[in-house]
């Protein structure tokens, strides 16, 4: 880690915080629709850095235009390579402990193992311009990992095997025997699954799992074949992280359709830290006060997400407007902490995997 | 003439055999160290001895998913050396009509990775709304397919697996002098009884190294059990192990252990399959010449070409017009046959966009050097590991062949992740570059690539290379102008395996790519995990026309006998 460059980066932001009325004769703050994302040395030496590599966990498709949003705004470009959760973190591990960790910016998609990150001495703390403001569930407590993005688990039918009418409109209503044979969801592996799992058991009921369990529903690895499932009708009513994507099918013509179930919706954060060897420290960090700002949030919200910060616009996909966050329920670091291991095993001893 | 030094003659084996060390035991060496800790090297966690990762072997269903494996590869490698021995039979030996087409046959589901093969199985077949299910459901048949079952996966697998023992066989087939079926005839035996009495047993090894190579790659495939297995919860261990690498919290720890079970595995198989060659001799090439007698079908020549005509019905035609109908339909529901072929829902824009996508042609430029680099490099390097275990007595020649097969037991994100461990601490920079990828894929297909070109270096007798020596000529003058040609088929198939199995790999480079080394396998299996589906078919027909292509222009190559 260049704790030199950090630390005159640091002395330097100061100076500029200092005399800033001086200095921003040439160069300027980074400031859009009057919210401040950095200041002008930040931005200044994030420019001369030029580019940001992040390894990630969120779609390819989706984090594409995130990024893009990113690069038009800051002039940085953003290299990333998507991995699997569990992926990133073994390769995030080797690469850390032979010290060739290229890496600036890194998520995951499990609160349990960026916590193993920072215990392991892998990032470097950031407070962002509006940390205080940021809920205390959504962020690390010293600023080493922030809850970016947040998909989120809902229903979906296919209409051309369930009618309109016929719909579930809650998640107590997907226990009902009349969809036997039609239920398809994920296995509770990645985050997202784990998210929706712990809401249905301390949200809706303490006994879901077992009840859904006993309606046999089709269990899928990935969203992938689980959405295709539900697109060619072989299964009617899906449940998972799968919004962003039937939206987009149904967007193209798909018979399919999203319902927000009325006891509420539950997100998983996807944690991103700056590492602490960075090769690009600004551009990450500028990265992390981007995505955190309400400018970066609206971009979030306009794949199909939820932003962090709660004062961006509303996600909206393909026409279809997402609830108030006020609805949107995270699982926090400390209940991933208590429940993860051992919800994982009971689930899997729940469905028979 | 002036000898060569012990030095000078075991310069050549003793630098084969540390770049197999560095490049092959090495990584495994990783994976079975790691099988033993309580931590996975390079984790930044201190490490210790442990025995307890072979607790995963003792879990529950582990035993009915060792019951499922052993059904899916016995089936599944029945289904495939049938068909290829058959093929390769009538494109080798028989008057069989277009035979130079029965060899493209024959190859052609290579270029179909087993993770497009197995999606496009299950739009087809996998469910009532599967592509064949709603024909059948519009015909009135008073039955479906259903590919969600151990039938299902035998089927897929054996479909798929079949080019290898065409490939083996066909080489063999190739090689054999028509003087020894000449002289079972003389000896009154009729055509039936001269194949299965001279022919099969001279092909036996390419027979045996085909079906263990094919049930070995079938323990350990992934996208099968997965993609059809998991909804209906039908388990392999293969499936059971990318789980321990995969989930979270993953364990490549435990993955590691179950992985030296598998190896165990294919140990006893190249035992039993040495044990059963024992003592015989395969020598069928000689100085005698290679003549070669085409066996008369009669009518049923057209039987024949209906039994090619159907497999590549079945492998080929039905999955590309499905990917076909995937690539151009803006969306997956189809409601009946004729919605099924409705223009109005087609589209070529999706397909056309593919062809200009910057990540695409990016992606398939890296493949391209990928798969060349280890087709040259892996060809020269196993034909020089296959001569010397067959043609010398070097010492511990023997243990080659076990090391050769040894990638095969080892799933390919655990081989890649044992790949990364040997390499990222070294001070050699490769880590983040395209050349570890490379370094990943060689140990990955040298069983494919070594098992054919042994078959090919067991054909060949002594006698003539002993003849060129004789005269004067150096060894590698020997290999290169006397040897080289005579196994020139079996080389060239190998070289071509090599290629195209570079191209379609995607777990041995996951852990190992950089956004400026993906390949295209990365690429498409980026867009299966983001669910887009349109996006996948539509590469992966591209892809297959492209390796298709290439096929064609090498097939001269590719038909040593022709």
């Amino acid at each position: 880690m260049n704790m030199f460059r950090m630390g005159a980066v640091a002395a330097l932001a100061m100076a500029v915080a200092a005399f800033g009325s001086i200095g921003s004769g040439k160069a300027e703050d980074l400031v859009i629709a009057g919210e401040k994302i950095a200041t002008e040395a930040m931005w200044e030496s994030a420019k001369k850095e030029g580019v940001l590599v992040h390894y990630g966990t969120y779609g390819m498709d989706l984090m594409k235009i995130i990024h893009a949003g990113f690069t038009k705004d800051t002039g940085i470009k953003v290299e990333y390579v998507r991995l699997s959760g569990a992926n990133v973190y073994q390769r995030v591990l080797s690469e850390n402990s032979a010290g060739k960790l290229a890496a600036d910016l890194v998520d995951l998609t499990d609160l349990v193992q960026i916590n193993d990150f920072v215990a392991k001495g892998i990032l470097a703390p950031h407070k962002v311009p509006g940390f205080d403001s940021i809920a205390a569930d959504l962020k690390d407590p010293q600023g080493y990992w922030y809850g970016l993005v947040r998909p989120i688990s809902l229903l979906a039918i296919n209409t051309a095997r369930i009618k309109e009418a016929d719909a579930p409109k809650s998640w107590k209503d997907l226990l009902d025997p009349k969809y036997d044979g039609l239920v398809g969801t994920n296995n509770i592996d990645g985050g997202s699954a784990l998210s929706m799992f712990s809401f249905l058991r301390q949200k809706v009921d303490e006994d879901y799992w077992k009840k859904l369990a006993a309606r046999k529903p089709k269990i899928y690895d990935g969203i992938a074949p689980l959405t295709t499932d539900l697109t060619r009708g072989e299964i009617g009513v899906a449940t998972g992280p799968i919004s962003e994507v039937v939206l987009s099918q149904m967007a193209a013509g798909a018979p399919v359709k999203v319902i927000f179930p009325s006891e509420g919706i539950p997100s998983f954060q996807i944690p991103a830290g700056i590492t602490k060897t960075a090769t690009h420290p600004n551009a990450a960090a500028l990265y992390l006060n981007w995505a955190t700002s309400k400018r970066g949030g609206d971009l979030i919200a306009s794949v199909g997400a939820y932003p962090l910060n709660a004062n961006s616009n509303r996600p909206v996909k393909s026409g279809v407007e997402y609830p108030p966050y006020s609805e949107v329920w995270t699982l926090s670091a400390d209940a991933w902490k208590t429940n993860a291991d051992n919800y994982r095993k009971t689930w899997l001893t729940t469905f028979g995997r | 003439m002036r000898r060569a030094t012990v030095a000078e003659r075991s310069a050549v084996p003793v630098l084969v055999l540390v770049t197999l060390f560095v490049l092959v035991v090495v990584p495994i060496l990783m994976v079975v160290y790691t099988a033993f800790r309580d931590a996975v090297p390079f984790s930044g966690s201190e490490s210790h001895f442990t025995l307890s990762n072979f607790g995963a072997l003792f879990e529950e269903k582990t035993v009915s998913a060792a019951i499922n494996t052993v059904i899916v590869t016995i089936g599944g490698t029945l289904m495939a050396t049938a068909i290829g021995c058959i093929l390769a039979w009538l494109a080798a030996r028989t008057d069989i009509p277009f035979k130079p087409l029965v060899h493209v046959v024959g190859i052609l589901p290579l270029f179909i990775s087993m993770l497009a093969a197995t999606v496009t199985w299950a739009l087809l077949g996998a469910g009532n709304s599967a592509y064949l299910n709603i024909i059948l459901a519009d015909l009135g048949a008073p039955f479906r397919i259903e590919m969600r079952s151990l039938a299902g996966f035998i089927f897929v697998e054996g479909l798929y697996h079949v080019p290898y023992p065409f490939l083996l066989v066909y080489a063999a087939l190739s090689l054999i002098t028509s003087d020894i079926e000449e002289a079972a005839a003389v000896h009154g035996a009729n055509q039936f009884q001269t194949t299965m009495k001279i022919i099969f047993p001279v092909v036996l090894p390419a027979i045996l190294g085909s079906m263990i190579l094919n049930a070995v790659m079938m323990v350990e495939n992934i996208a099968v059990p997965q993609i059809l297995g998991g909804p209906v919860g039908l388990e392999t261990l293969s499936i059971r192990v990318y789980y321990l690498m995969n989930r979270i919290p993953s364990s490549p720890t435990q993955a590691s252990a179950v992985a030296l079970l598998l190896a165990a595995i294919v140990f006893a198989l190249i035992y039993a399959q040495n044990f059963v060659l024992k003592g015989r001799d395969y020598r069928t090439i000689s100085g005698k010449g290679a003549q070669q007698k085409v066996m008369s079908l009669g009518n049923w020549r057209y039987v024949a070409a209906g039994f090619v005509v159907l497999y590549f019905t079945v492998a080929i035609v039905l999955p590309m017009l499905a990917l076909l109908l995937g690539a151009l339909r803006a969306n997956a529901y189809i409601a009946n046959t004729a919605a099924m072929f409705d223009v109005a829902q087609l589209s070529s824009d999706r397909l056309l966009s593919i062809t200009s996508d910057s990540e695409v042609i990016n992606g398939l430029k890296n493949s391209l050097v990928v798969a060349f680099v280890t087709c040259v490099f892996g060809t020269g390097f196993f034909f020089i590991l296959a001569y010397i275990v067959h043609r010398t007595r070097i010492p511990g020649r023997k243990v080659i062949e076990y090391i050769a097969m040894m990638p095969l037991a080892i799933p390919a994100t655990l081989l890649a992740m044992g790949v990364l461990w040997a390499w990222i601490g070294s001070p050699i920079p490769v880590y983040g570059t395209i050349y570890i990828i490379i370094l990943s894929f060689l140990p990955r297909f040298m069983p494919q690539a070594f098992r054919a070109l042994s078959s090919s270096v067991m054909q060949v007798h002594e006698d003539l290379e002993n003849a060129a020596l004789l005269c004067g000529a150096t060894r590698a003058q020997t290999v290169w102008k006397v040897f080289l040609p005579l196994v020139r088929g079996g080389v060239v198939s190998a070289a071509f395996l090599l290629f195209v199995l570079s191209l379609r790999e995607v777990g041995g480079a996951l852990f190992l790519y950089t956004t400026n080394t993906r390949v295209l396998s990365i690429v498409v299996f980026e867009s299966y995990e983001n669910g887009s589906w349109d996006f996948v078919a539509g590469v992966s027909l591209l892809y297959t026309v492209l390796l298709g292509g290439i096929t064609l222009l090498g097939l001269k190559w590719l038909r040593p006998s022709l």
